[in-house]
C-alpha cells in the first residue's frame, strides 16, 4: 500500500472521472451541472487529503461523493434542487421484461427520493457495492441499508408506475 | 422493475455522460488552490497565536522547505528491447507506426494530461502463438509542480516520466500490424504495467502480461460442476523473455478471464488479481460500468416471492447479501464482478424453520436455483444447489429437499395438484411443498390442457 501521489491522483481523475461523474449525475437526480460541481468539489477536497488515503482511492471518493450529495441536498445548494413528483416524466419505454424505464425518467425518479435513500440505491445498483460496503460508505449500519433499499425500491417502482403529470 | 432492470436502466441513463475536457486540470488546480489556502489559514492562525503570546523566538515558524529532487527514470523508456524479434528493424518500425496510428483514436487519448511526447519505442517484440506481437511505449506530457513522496521527499513532477503502453499485433483480416489495446501508466516501478494484463485475438483468447515477481496464472472462466459448486482452473502463463503469454485452446469471454500474480492462484483472491483489459472492449473504451451483467433466463419477478401453501417466512433478500453468501459457500466466483439474484420461492418447514429457493446467475450460463435452509430464527444454516432453471419446463422448480422434507415445486401462474398413488390432491397455486412420497404433479395454466410431471 502506498499513499496516493500527485501524479497518481491526476491519473486517477483522468481515468475515473467519467465513471465518477455518472455516479454523481445519478446522486444529483439527473442534474448534469450539479453533478460536475459536486464531483469537482469532492475531488478537490480529496486532493488535499490524498496522503491520508491508503490504497485505491475510488471507494473513498465514492463514499465522499454519496455523503456530499446528501449534505448538499440538505443545505439546498444553489445548483442542486430536488426533483418533485410533478417533474417525473411520462412512463418510459418498456424493455425485454416490460419494466425498463426510460433514461431521463429513472434519473428524475431518483431525484424524487430522499438523498440517503437515493445514495443507497445508486451505490447498491449502479456501483455494485455490497450492503456492507454501502453501509461503510454512508457511515450507517447494514440494517439501515437494507431498509432504505427495500423502501427505496418500493418508492422508485411507485414513481415509475405513476402516469405523467403535466403542468 | 427488478434490481437487474434497475442496474441496466441506471447504466443506460448515464452512458453519454462525460466530463468536460478541462475537468482533470480544473480539479488539480482547484485542489492545489485549496491546499494553499488551507496552509495560509494555518499560517494565519499560528501568527495570531504567536502575536497574542510572548514572543519567545525570532526564528521563523515555518520549517525549512525540503530539497526538490528528480524522479527516477521510467525503466520502460530506457530498457533495451527484449523478445526474440528485438533485432528485426522492419518489425519494430511497423510496430511503432501502428502504435502511432492507433493512439490517434485510442480511448482517452484526447483527455487532458494524455498528450504524447517524443517518439514511441518498442519495449518487447517477439513471436507468440498469436503471431508477431510488440509492446510499444511512449512518454506522455509531464505535469508541472511538485509532489511529496511517501518518505517526505519532494519530487519535481516535471521529471516524472508518465507513459502509455500499447499492444500491437497482426490484424486478423489484413495481417497488418495494428494497435489492439493500450493502457496509461505513470511508471513501471511498482504501480504500473505489473498490474495489467491484455487480452486480445479472436474472442480474447490470448493473454499477455508483464513478467516479474510471483508467477502469473490465467483462468478462462468460473466453471460450475453438477453439484453447483464452481471452480477456476488456473494455467501458468509462459515466460517469453520478460513477457508472460497464454493461449486458450478455444474461445473465451474476455469478461470471464482472470489473471493473478501469485504462487498459489487458487487462494490469491482480489489482492493478487490483475486488471484484465479485453481488446474486445477496447474500441468501446474500458469502464467499470461497462462490465457485462449476467443475464437471467427466468422472467419471474424478483420482488414477488412465491409462497408454498401461504408460507409466512420472510423473503431471503430482505436480510442477506445472497451473492456474498453463495460465494462463501462455494457456489459463486470469488473473483466475480457482478452476480444477479432473481425470484424466490418460500416454504415453511415442519421443524419451525423454512427453506427458500432463490434464482441466482453466477456467470453467463443462465439462471440456477439455490436453496437456503433456515432455522426457526430465520438464520440460513445451510446452502444447497437446486440445479439449472429452465423457463420452458412446465415445472421449472422441482427439487427434493434434504432429510426427506418433501419436494419443493413452483410454476408461476399455474394451479398445481399432486398424487402419491391414486387421487389428485390440490396443492394450491404457484408453489407447493409436496410430501416426499409424491410421485406426479399436474400443472394447469388458464386456457391450456394440464401438463404432467413425474417426480
Amino acid at each position: 500500500m502506498t499513499d496516493i501521489e500527485d501524479t497518481d491522483f491526476t491519473e486517477f481523475v483522468t481515468h475515473r472521472s467519467t465513471s465518477l461523474l455518472r455516479t454523481a449525475y445519478l446522486l444529483c437526480g439527473g442534474d448534469r451541472g450539479a453533478a460536475e460541481d459536486l464531483l469537482q468539489d469532492v475531488l478537490e477536497r480529496v486532493y488535499a487529503r490524498r496522503k491520508r488515503v491508503k490504497g485505491n482511492p475510488e471507494p473513498y471518493v465514492r463514499a465522499a461523493l454519496a455523503n456530499a450529495s446528501a449534505n448538499r441536498w440538505r443545505h439546498r445548494s444553489r445548483r442542486v434542487t430536488e426533483t418533485t413528483l410533478e417533474h417525473v416524466a411520462e412512463p418510459g419505454v418498456r424493455g425485454h421484461e416490460g419494466s425498463v424505464a426510460d433514461r431521463d425518467q429513472i434519473a428524475r425518479a431518483l431525484g424524487a427520493l430522499p438523498p440517503r435513500m437515493r445514495a443507497v440505491l445508486v451505490l447498491r445498483y449502479f456501483d455494485d457495492l455490497s450492503e456492507a460496503d454501502t453501509a461503510a460508505a454512508l457511515g450507517c449500519g447494514t440494517g439501515t441499508v437494507k431498509s432504505q433499499t427495500s423502501r427505496g425500491l418500493d418508492r422508485l417502482r411507485a414513481l415509475l408506475a405513476e402516469p405523467a403529470t403535466k403542468g | 422493475m427488478n434490481t437487474d432492470d434497475l442496474t441496466r436502466a441506471l447504466r443506460d441513463a448515464t452512458d453519454d455522460i462525460e466530463p468536460r475536457r478541462s475537468f482533470t486540470t480544473d480539479v488539480v488546480r482547484g485542489g492545489r488552490r485549496r491546499q494553499f489556502r488551507r496552509r495560509m489559514a494555518v499560517t494565519g492562525t499560528l501568527a495570531v497565536v504567536m502575536a497574542a503570546g510572548v514572543v519567545v523566538s525570532v526564528a521563523p515558524w515555518a520549517p525549512t522547505p525540503p530539497a526538490i529532487t528528480a524522479a527516477a527514470p521510467n525503466p520502460m523508456l530506457t530498457a533495451a528491447t527484449r523478445g526474440d524479434l528485438a533485432g528485426d528493424a522492419d518489425l519494430l518500425s511497423d510496430a511503432k507506426a501502428a502504435f502511432t496510428k492507433g493512439m490517434a483514436a485510442a480511448p482517452g487519448a484526447d483527455q487532458p494530461g494524455n498528450a504524447l511526447i517524443g517518439e514511441p519505442r518498442v519495449y518487447w517484440a517477439g513471436t507468440t502463438p498469436a503471431g508477431k506481437v510488440a509492446i510499444v511505449v511512449q512518454q506522455r506530457e509531464s505535469e508541472k509542480g511538485n509532489m511529496t513522496d511517501v518518505d517526505g521527499t519532494v519530487v519535481d513532477l516535471s521529471t516524472v516520466q508518465r507513459i502509455v503502453i500499447g499492444l500491437v499485433a497482426g490484424d486478423q483480416a489484413t495481417d497488418r500490424a495494428t494497435l489492439v489495446n493500450s493502457a496509461w501508466s505513470s511508471n513501471l516501478g511498482g504501480s504500473g504495467a505489473e498490474r495489467l494484463a491484455f487480452l486480445f485475438g479472436p474472442s480474447d483468447r490470448y493473454s499477455i502480461a508483464f513478467s516479474g515477481g510471483p508467477p502469473l496464472h490465467v483462468s478462462p472462466e468460473w466453471k460450475i460442476g453438477d453439484d453447483g459448486r464452481g471452480i477456476r482452473e488456473w494455467m501458468a502463463m509462459k515466460d517469453l523473455d520478460g513477457i508472460s503469454f497464454h493461449e486458450f485452446p478455444r474461445s473465451v469471454r474476455g469478461a470471464d478471464v482472470r489473471v493473478v500474480r501469485a504462487k498459489d492462484p487458487a487462494t490469491a483472491g482480489y489482492p493478487g488479481a490483475l486488471i484484465t483489459l479485453p481488446a474486445s472492449l477496447y474500441a468501446e473504451g474500458f469502464d467499470r460500468q461497462s462490465k457485462p451483467i449476467p443475464v437471467r433466463t427466468m422472467d419471474w419477478p424478483q420482488d414477488q416471492p412465491l409462497r408454498a401453501g401461504g408460507a409466512k417466512a420472510a423473503a431471503l433478500t430482505d436480510a442477506l447479501d445472497v451473492g456474498s453468501e453463495l460465494q462463501a459457500a462455494g457456489y459463486g466466483d470469488p473473483l466475480a464482478r457482478v452476480g444477479v439474484t432473481g425470484f424466490e420461492v418460500i416454504a415453511d418447514l415442519p421443524d419451525g424453520g423454512s427453506v427458500v429457493g432463490i434464482e441466482y446467475v453466477p456467470n453467463d450460463t443462465g439462471s440456477r436455483l439455490y436453496l437456503g435452509y433456515r432455522d426457526a430464527a430465520g438464520k440460513v444454516t445451510k446452502w444447497a444447489y437446486g440445479g439449472p432453471l429452465n423457463a420452458a419446463e412446465p415445472l421449472p422448480v422441482n427439487v427434493r429437499l434434504e432429510n426427506g422434507q418433501g419436494t419443493l415445486v413452483a410454476a408461476r401462474g399455474a394451479v398445481l395438484r399432486y398424487r402419491v398413488d391414486g387421487d389428485w390432491i390440490d396443492a394450491g397455486k404457484d408453489a407447493a411443498l409436496l410430501p416426499a412420497n409424491a410421485t406426479q404433479v399436474e400443472v394447469t395454466r388458464d386456457g391450456t390442457p394440464p401438463l404432467f410431471v413425474t417426480l
